[in-house]
C-alpha cells in the first residue's frame, strides 16, 4: 500500500542522492490504481525481505503531476515526469547507489548510459524492449500494419541503436531472462552482449506449492491465459478443445478457460456451448491462480512466443501437467520429462497431445513431480533473487 | 454468358478508329471535360490522371472519380473499361473492378514496348484481354512480358465468363494440403514460371498421391487442369474496395510508402498479398503447407498470413536472392530497407529455400536458428528433347542464347568477338537492344519446346557468372539438353562457382574469361560436337522436386501419436 509523502522536484533528488542498497528503475511501476510491472514489483518485495534497503523510480509518461515520494511497505516509490530523468540519474550517479533498470524507454537507455558509472548498472531486458516487433507478427492484422509499419520501424531503430551500445559495453551488466531470449536480442540488435546474466523471473514456489497429482486429475483441465494478444496462441488451445469434443470421452472432462484481454470473448465463443466447460472473464490474483491450479491436474499453456512463460512455470512449480509448446525461450524450461510439447501453432497436434493424456493418466504423476522439481531448481529463490541479491551486491562494490 | 460493353478510353486516333470499327464506344478528354461517343452528356475530368497512391481516394477528387464510373454505368451496358497501361486512366480501371467487379482490358500502341511498371504489370495480367493494333507492336510487347498475353476479343459485346474457382479444400486425414503460391506460373515462356508451374503439376504425381497441391497466381492460365485459383492483382486499387474514400489505413500506408528508399508496394506484387489475404478469408480452405516462390517476392508478406489463418507451416522460396542479389541495382539506402523487409519476410517462414547451396549467403538471416534448404531447379524432363544434330550445317558459328540478359554481365566482349570473327548470336528472349555489329538473330520469348529445338540447331549455349558466382541459370541445363557445348562467361575465378560445383565435371562444359581475347581464343579453337541429352539427366527438376516432396512431408508430420481430422 502507497501513500503520498513529499511531493517537488527537491525533496525527490534529495532521497536519490542518499545511498541507497539498491535503485530501481522502472517506466512503470504498480501504485495506487496503477497495474503493470507487477514482476518487479515482487523483486523488490523480495530485496526489502532480505534486508535492503531501496528506492524505486517510476518514470512513466503517464506522471505529469510534480514529482512525489510515496511511502511504501517495501520500498519508497519516486515518482518523476520523464522530464525529470536527467536531474534524477545525476543525483542517483551522486549517490553510488546500484541501479537496476527494468525494460527501459530507448531514451531513458540513453540516459542510463550516459549518466551511471557502468559498474553500478545493471539492465534488465525483458523481452519486447530488444525484440523485433515482427516476431510477433500475429498481433497485428496486415490493415494495422499498413497503418502504423512506420511507426513500429521507427521504434525498432530506435531500440536497437539504444541498446547496441549498452549491449557492447562491458562495464555494464545486461540481464536477459533465458538464454534463448538473450540469443535473439543480439541478434535482433545486431551485436554480442558482454557481461552478461541469465537470470529468469522468480516463480514464487510458496504461493504456488507443489502437489503430486493423481491419475484422475488428468481430466480436469486448466486454461488461464491473458487474451490480450495473439502470441498467446490461446486459440490453439480453444481449437484443440473443438477437436477433442468429438472424441468420445470428452463430456467426462471438466474444462475451465479464464482470463482477460480483447481477443477474449471471440476465441472463446466456439467452446462455451459445451457442457463440461466453464468460461470465466477476468483477472486472477496470484493466490486465485494457484487455487485455481490446485482444483486442476493438466494446465493447458500454448504459446507463439515466450521469453520464458512465468504462467507455464508457475503451473509446473503447483506441480500440474502442462501442455505447451517448444518455440522460442519454452525448450530452456521445460522437455518431455515434465511437459507434453505438441509442435507450435497446430491445433491438432495440441488436441492429441491432451488426448495422449487423457487416455494414458498413468503419465500424470511423474510429468507432475518432474515439473514441480525442474520449476523449483530453475525458477525458486536460490535460482532467481538470490542471484539477483548477489548481483546488487557485487554492483555496490 | 455475361456480355460487356468494352469501353475504350484514349485520346488516340488511331485506337479509337479501332474501337469505332469494333462498335466500341470511345471516351477522349477534352480540356478538363470527358466525352463519350454518341453521349451529349459530359462530365468533368477531376483530375490529369487518377493515381491512387497520391490520393485520387482520399482528397476532394473521390466524388469526380466515382462520377465517371457512374456515368459509364449509366450509359453503357456492363461497362469494361479498356485503358492503356501506365496511361492516365489505368487506376481508374482497377478502381472499377475493385469496387464495382467490372472486368477491364488494355490496349498497346506505339512504338516501344510499355515500360513494366508495377501497375502496368498488374493491369495486363488482371485483363479478360489486351487490343493490339498491329502485329509488330504485338510481337515486340509480347517478347518483352514477363507473362501470358491474350488478346481482346473484337465482338461488340464481349463474353466475360464468369472465373472458375476451385471447390473448398478441405482438411483431409492422410493427405497434405499444399498451397503453391506464385505470381507468374501456367504457360509463361519465363524461367520464374517453369519452377512453380512444374511443382504444382507434378507434387502430387511425385508424392505417389498423399500431396495435393492448389496454385493460386496473378497470372491468366486459361488452359490450366486442376485446382487453380486466378487471384488478380489490382495494384493499388486492393487497398479501394469500396465505391467512395480509401480508408484512413491505406492513405496512411500510401504517405509513408512514397517517402520510403525502397516500398513494396512500388513494385510488381507489392499489393498482391492483400487480394490473396481477401480472397482465400472468402473461402473455407484448409491448407497444410503453403509454399511461396518468386521473384516478384513483395507478396512475400502473405507467409504470416497463412500461418495464422491455417495454421499452416510456410516455405518461402528465393529462386533468385533479393536483398542481396549482386544483380540488382540498388542504392545503399533501398538496400538497407530491402533487407529489413526480406529479414520480417523470413521471420514467418518454418523454412527459406534457394535454388543453390551458393546462395546461402543471399538470404538474409531471420534469427539465430532460422532454417535454409537447398531446392534446385533444372530441366524439366517433361518436355521432348529435341533431337541432337549429329552433324551440324558448315557455317560460322552458331552461338544460342535463351534468357535474359544482366547489366552485370553485358555481352559487349561476345559480341564484339562475334562480330570480328564473323560468328552468329541467336537469342530467345527479351529483346537485345545494342549488338556491336555482331550478327544476332532474335526471336523473343518462345514457348520451350520451340527453344529446345532452336537450340539443337546451333553451336554453342552461352551463359554468364559474376566474380560472386552465385548465379545459376536455368538455360544452362538446356544446353545440355540440346546436345550444345557450354560456354560459362566468367568474371574472375569460376573455382567455387554455383555452376563451377555443379558443372566442372561435365563433358563439354567450359569456363571461359569474359574478356575479348579469352573469348576469341576459345572460339578459333573450338569445334561443335554434338553431345547426349543425357548429360542433363542428373539435373533433371524431378531430381529436386523429390527433395521438395520430403520437405513437405517433414513439414507437415505432426508428432509420434496420431493424426486425427
Amino acid at each position: 500500500m502507497t501513500s503520498t509523502a513529499e511531493t517537488g522536484v527537491a525533496s525527490v533528488l534529495d532521497t536519490l542522492r542518499t545511498r541507497h542498497d539498491f535503485v530501481v528503475m522502472a517506466v512503470t511501476y504498480p501504485h495506487h490504481w496503477r497495474t503493470g510491472s507487477e514482476y518487479v514489483r515482487t523483486r523488490v518485495e523480495a530485496y526489502a525481505r532480505a534486508g535492503l534497503r531501496g528506492v524505486v523510480v517510476d518514470y512513466s509518461p503517464l506522471n505529469i503531476g510534480k514529482p512525489a515520494l510515496l511511502e511504501d511497505e517495501t520500498a519508497p516509490v519516486a515518482v518523476i515526469r520523464p522530464a525529470d530523468l536527467t536531474a534524477a540519474l545525476d543525483a542517483i550517479a551522486e549517490s553510488g547507489s546500484p541501479v537496476l533498470a527494468h525494460s527501459p524507454t530507448p531514451q531513458a537507455l540513453d540516459e542510463l548510459h550516459a549518466r551511471i558509472p557502468g559498474r553500478h548498472l545493471a539492465v534488465w531486458f525483458h523481452g519486447y524492449e530488444v525484440r523485433d516487433y515482427r516476431r510477433l507478427q500475429g498481433n497485428t492484422t496486415t490493415e494495422e500494419l499498413f497503418a502504423i509499419r512506420h511507426i513500429r520501424d521507427a521504434q525498432n531503430q530506435d531500440r536497437f541503436r539504444a541498446a547496441a551500445p549498452v549491449f557492447t559495453d562491458p562495464a555494464v551488466t545486461k540481464v536477459f531472462v533465458s538464454q534463448t531470449q538473450r540469443r535473439y536480442s543480439e541478434f535482433d540488435v545486431g551485436v554480442e552482449a558482454t557481461s552478461v546474466e541469465v537470470i529468469p523471473n522468480h516463480i514464487d514456489t510458496d504461493t504456488y506449492r507443489a502437489r503430486e497429482r493423481r491419475p484422475e486429475e488428468a481430466k480436469r483441465i486448466l486454461l488461464l491465459r491473458s487474451f490480450t494478444q495473439r502470441n498467446f496462441a490461446n486459440d490453439v488451445a480453444l481449437r484443440a478443445l473443438e477437436i477433442c469434443s468429438r472424441r468420445d470421452g470428452f463430456s467426462e472432462l471438466d474444462i475451465m478457460v479464464r482470463g482477460y484481454g480483447g481477443h477474449f470473448r471471440a476465441e472463446v465463443s466456439q467452446v462455451r456451448r459445451f457442457d463440461n466447460v466453464t468460461v470465466e472473464e477476468g483477472f486472477s490474483s496470484p493466490a486465485q491462480m494457484a487455487a485455481l491450479h490446485d482444483a486442476h491436474g493438466v494446465f493447458l499453456c500454448p504459446t507463439r512466443y515466450d521469453t520464458q512463460g512465468v504462467m507455464l512455470g508457475e503451473a509446473m512449480a503447483s506441480g500440474m501437467v502442462t501442455i505447451t509448446n517448444p518455440v522460442a525461450a519454452i525448450p530452456d524450461f521445460t522437455d518431455d520429462t515434465c511437459s507434453l510439447l505438441p509442435r507450435g501453432n497446430d491445433p491438432w497436434a495440441f488436441a492429441d497431445a491432451l488426448w495422449h493424456l487423457v487416455t494414458h493418466p498413468e503419465l500424470m504423476p511423474e510429468l507432475s513431480r518432474n515439473a514441480a522439481a525442474r520449476a523449483r531448481a530453475q525458477c525458486g529463490r536460490a535460482a532467481t533473487i538470490d542471484r539477483e541479491i548477489e548481483l546488487i551486491g557485487r554492483l555496490s562494490s | 454468358m455475361t456480355l460487356h460493353t468494352p469501353v475504350v478510353i484514349t485520346d488516340d486516333t488511331a485506337v479509337a478508329a479501332a474501337a469505332r470499327s469494333r462498335h466500341w464506344p470511345v471516351v477522349h478528354r477534352d480540356g478538363h471535360s470527358l466525352h463519350l461517343s454518341g453521349v451529349a452528356q459530359t462530365i468533368p475530368l477531376p483530375e490529369p490522371s487518377m493515381r491512387i497512391e497520391m490520393g485520387s481516394l482520399s482528397g476532394p477528387h473521390v466524388a469526380g472519380w466515382k462520377l465517371v464510373l457512374d456515368w459509364l454505368e449509366k450509359y453503357l451496358h456492363r461497362p469494361m473499361m479498356v485503358v492503356e497501361p501506365n496511361g492516365w486512366a489505368q487506376d481508374l480501371a482497377l478502381w472499377s473492378t475493385a469496387s464495382r467487379g467490372w472486368p477491364l482490358a488494355a490496349w498497346v500502341h506505339g512504338q516501344h514496348p510499355v515500360v513494366a511498371a508495377a501497375g502496368a504489370v498488374a493491369l495486363v495480367s488482371a485483363a479478360e484481354g489486351t487490343l493490339f493494333l498491329d502485329a509488330d507492336v504485338r510481337q515486340r510487347f509480347t517478347a518483352s512480358w514477363p507473362s501470358t498475353v491474350r488478346d481482346l476479343s473484337e465482338a461488340a459485346l464481349v463474353d466475360v465468363a464468369a472465373p472458375a474457382t476451385p471447390t473448398p479444400s478441405v482438411r483431409r486425414h492422410g493427405i497434405i494440403r499444399v498451397l503453391l503460391v506464385a505470381y507468374y506460373a501456367g504457360d509463361n515462356p519465363t524461367v520464374g514460371a517453369q519452377r512453380p508451374s512444374y511443382w504444382f503439376d507434378m507434387l502430387e504425381e511425385l508424392s505417389g498421391g498423399d500431396i495435393t497441391v492448389d496454385l493460386a497466381t496473378a497470372a491468366p492460365w486459361p488452359e490450366a487442369t486442376g485446382r487453380v485459383h486466378h487471384v488478380p492483382d489490382l495494384g493499388p486499387a486492393t487497398l479501394a474496395p469500396g465505391g467512395g474514400a480509401i480508408d484512413s489505413w491505406a492513405t496512411a500506408a500510401f504517405t509513408h510508402a512514397s517517402g520510403e528508399a525502397y516500398a513494396p508496394t512500388r513494385h510488381v506484387g507489392g499489393y498482391w498479398h492483400v487480394a490473396l489475404e481477401r480472397y482465400f478469408a472468402a473461402r473455407d480452405d484448409h491448407y497444410d503447407v503453403v509454399i511461396i516462390t518468386g521473384n516478384p517476392f513483395e507478396y512475400f508478406g502473405f507467409a504470416a498470413w497463412a500461418q495464422d489463418h491455417w495454421y499452416a507451416r510456410t516455405v518461402l522460396d528465393y529462386r533468385d536472392p533479393f536483398a542481396l542479389n549482386p544483380r540488382r541495382s540498388f542504392t545503399e539506402k533501398s538496400q538497407a530497407r530491402a533487407i529489413d523487409w526480406e529479414k520480417g519476410w523470413n521471420m514467418a517462414a518454418d523454412v527459406v529455400t534457394i535454388v543453390h547451396e551458393m546462395n546461402r549467403g543471399t538470404v538474409v538471416p531471420s534469427g539465430p536458428d532460422a532454417r535454409i534448404d537447398v531446392v534446385r531447379n533444372g530441366w524439366d524432363e517433361r518436355t521432348p528433347l529435341p533431337e541432337v544434330l549429329e552433324e551440324r550445317e558448315p557455317g560460322p558459328i552458331r552461338v544460342g542464347h535463351a534468357g535474359q540478359f544482366f547489366t552485370m554481365t553485358p555481352p559487349t566482349p561476345l559480341l564484339e568477338v562475334l562480330a570480328a570473327q564473323g560468328g552468329e548470336l541467336h537469342h530467345m528472349g527479351r529483346p537485345l537492344e545494342e549488338t556491336h555489329g555482331a550478327n544476332v538473330s532474335q526471336y523473343g520469348r518462345l514457348p520451350r519446346p520451340a527453344v529446345l529445338e532452336r537450340l539443337a540447331t546451333l553451336d554453342l549455349g552461352v551463359a554468364w557468372i559474376t566474380s560472386g558466382g552465385a548465379e545459376m541459370p536455368t538455360k544452362v541445363f538446356d544446353y545440355l539438353v540440346a546436345g550444345l557445348d557450354v560456354a560459362i562467361l566468367c568474371q574472375g575465378d569460376p573455382t567455387g562457382s554455383a555452376l563451377h560445383d555443379l558443372l566442372s565435371e561435365v563433358d563439354g562444359v567450359h569456363f571461359i574469361e569474359d574478356d575479348e581475347g579469352a573469348i576469341s581464343q576459345f572460339l578459333a579453337g573450338f569445334a561443335p560436337s554434338p553431345h547426349s541429352p543425357d548429360r542433363a539427366e542428373p539435373f533433371s527438376r524431378r531430381a529436386s522436386t523429390l527433395a521438395l516432396v520430403s520437405l513437405v512431408r517433414e513439414l507437415s508430420s505432426a508428432p509420434p501419436g496420431t493424426s486425427s481430422p
